[in-house]
């Protein structure tokens, strides 16, 4: 059964359609990615799916149910996000950066119990920021702010995780080690890239979308030729294999 | 036995503060109120509060009678005073996540000042009745306030936009703030006179009669935000994130407007206008105990409430025999402060 799906989505901007009649669907479990040029509405569309940009046309469903029915609460209990771009959180330590993730589970006047604060242990730990607790969030490094960030949609607790571009402004290092933390969950994921090679070494599935229309949805392996790196991205690559993990590996032409 | 430990450890953390709180509230009220004209020590304060707990008094009638009918209920008054508006500021500063709103940025004050100044002249002119009174004073300040907080929002869009917001509340303060000198500037010398002293804030019109509305207004506040202290820091998050985060931010937003537009009112329908408040001690508690949004609330609403005790103190003892404003005390102070944290740019980032 599909997890999430997206049925005939539109959503338009004065008469122009940014996102146009996308349909596709995640499995429960898979790692599903999102990729495509800029402006091609990647991040229209993911807002599509998490309650901020209200459909022109067409659904998106939750384990069957219309999430633009379902209350912003409700929804918050079934996927959790992580943008690309953070807030200052205005004085907040990661400790209460982390606990935000409750709130979709909580009451009125109902405090963090005990048992939270053991789960916001766990979490912390099994993302590496446990250390960072009583620091102030803003002044943290991008990697750690893109971990404190996931610790939080743990502790939301959710069955989907989508992420907008998660790797955005991270080096190398951080950027395989956030990934690796991701996969190592054993989540749907659902996750938007920017970096090719990224996608194509974590994700189970791609889907492809330019100027608002899916193009392609498939396999890593069948979605990532040559050809529609020319046609989507305009530009040459050449398309093989990783020598280690045996993923596609794509090398651009960076003269002609 | 891990989770019982971390209870415990919660639960004692919780009961210091308590403790805490109360104690420095009892050291400023018996410190603060024997500040003053008449010649009252702390031990007179002391001795007049115990008597309520049935312990017998040797303080003279007369000095009696200025600690309970004249110097405890101003104390009382500006604490709320400085409680409400610090409480306000706090609110405002998340959901527009700020740091540099409060009740004045959104015209809230403005548009109360200008309110309740219209039905003082009007009622010094002749034109209402006196009976109006205290209540018309309220009713005018909150109808002022309503009116800011309606501009305001119909100007911030459907979302209501924090920057349009910002905007329009920066245009409405001068709109109204300009009504306010207009209705200064028609009235008769001396109405007027007295109104300007009014409009820099003052806790001269404080007695148990006037406290009661304000009591109730901040306290029922203080519950309501409290409650709603973790969607209030969900909101820290991020519009969007905050959505994701099951927060309705939109209805969240003009909600604690409206609350904090009404305990604005409240306040300055009993004290005039009284700035930087807002804007200065939810920044230094923030800043100082980096703690959590529902400790943050009630650090605000203790600090801000004991800040104006003492501004209370500095403004009836500093000139001998007169009264300086309040609203010119904490304007110094406020701006001396944002100097200095303009200089050590750390404290705005």
């Amino acid at each position: 059964m599909a997890l999430l799906e997206a049925q005939h989505l539109t959503w338009r901007v004065n008469d122009l359609a940014i996102v146009d009649d996308v349909s596709f669907h995640i499995e429960k479990g898979q790692f599903v990615g999102l990729i495509g040029p800029n402006g091609a509405g990647k991040s229209s569309l993911m807002r599509c799916l998490y309650r901020v940009n209200e459909p022109d046309a067409g659904k998106v469903l939750f384990a069957d149910e219309d999430v633009w029915q379902l209350s912003a609460k409700a929804n918050a209990k079934n996927m959790s996000v992580i943008l690309q771009e953070h807030s200052d959180h205005l004085g907040l330590t990661v400790w209460d950066v982390v606990s935000q993730g409750l709130t979709p589970h909580k009451q009125l006047f109902q405090w963090d119990d005990a048992n939270d604060h053991a789960l916001m242990h766990k979490v912390m730990q099994q993302v590496d920021v446990l250390a960072l607790k009583k620091k102030l969030f803003q002044p943290l490094s991008g990697g750690e702010k893109q971990r404190v960030m996931l610790a939080r949609a743990l502790v939301q607790n959710t069955e989907l995780l989508i992420m907008d571009e998660p790797t955005n402004h991270l080096d190398v290092h951080y950027q395989t080690d956030i990934m690796a933390k991701v996969k190592s969950l054993n989540k749907t994921i659902f996750a938007s890239f920017h970096d090719l090679n990224l996608a194509a070494a974590f994700c189970d599935h791609l889907i492809v979308l330019d100027q608002g229309k899916l193009v392609a949805s498939g396999t890593p392996q069948a979605v990532l030729t040559q050809n529609l790196i020319a046609d989507v991205f305009r530009t040459q690559a050449i398309v093989d294999h990783h020598p280690i993990n045996g993923h596609p590996r794509i090398t651009y032409h960076y003269h002609d | 036995m891990a989770i019982l430990v971390l209870r415990i450890t919660i639960m004692t953390r919780i009961l210091f503060y308590i403790c805490a709180s109360l104690l420095l509230i009892l050291f400023t009220v018996i410190s603060a109120v024997s500040f003053g004209a008449a010649n009252i020590s702390s031990g007179d304060v002391l001795s007049v509060l115990s008597q309520g707990l049935g312990f017998d008094s040797d303080v003279s009638e007369i000095k009696q009678r200025i600690i309970l009918e004249l110097r405890i209920p101003r104390f009382i008054l500006a604490f709320l005073t400085g409680a409400g508006l610090s409480l306000a500021g706090a609110v405002l500063q998340t959901v527009t996540r700020n740091p540099l709103a409060d009740p004045y940025l959104f015209g809230i004050a403005s548009g109360a000042s200008f309110g309740a100044v219209l039905v003082i002249a009007s009622i010094s002119a002749g034109v209402t009745g006196m009976a109006i009174g205290q209540i018309g004073i309220t009713a005018g300040a909150f109808i002022g306030a309503a009116f800011s907080v309606l501009i305001v929002l119909t100007l911030s869009g459907r979302r209501v936009q924090i920057e349009r917001m910002l905007l329009a509340g920066v245009a409405v303060s001068f709109m109204f703030s300009a009504g306010t000198s207009l209705v200064l500037y028609a009235s008769d010398p001396d109405v007027s006179a007295s109104l300007l002293f009014w409009t820099l804030g003052s806790f001269t019109r404080a007695n148990w009669g006037n406290l009661l509305l304000p009591s109730c207004v901040i306290i029922g506040c203080l519950i309501l935000f409290i409650g709603y202290a973790r969607i209030l820091k969900a909101v820290l998050a991020g519009d969007e994130t905050a959505r994701t985060l099951g927060v309705n931010v939109t209805r969240l937003r003009m909600g604690m407007l409206l609350l904090s537009s009404l305990m604005t009112a409240t306040l300055v329908a009993n004290t005039g206008g009284i700035g930087f408040v807002g804007l200065m001690i939810p920044h230094i508690v923030r800043r100082i105990l980096h703690t959590r949004q529902q400790y943050l609330l009630l650090a605000c609403t203790l600090f801000g409430g004991i800040f104006m005790v003492w501004v209370d103190v500095v403004a009836r003892t500093l000139v001998e025999n007169n009264e300086l404003p309040i609203g010119v005390i904490t304007a110094a102070i406020g701006s001396v402060f944002f100097l200095m944290v303009l200089r050590k740019r750390s404290w705005i980032d």
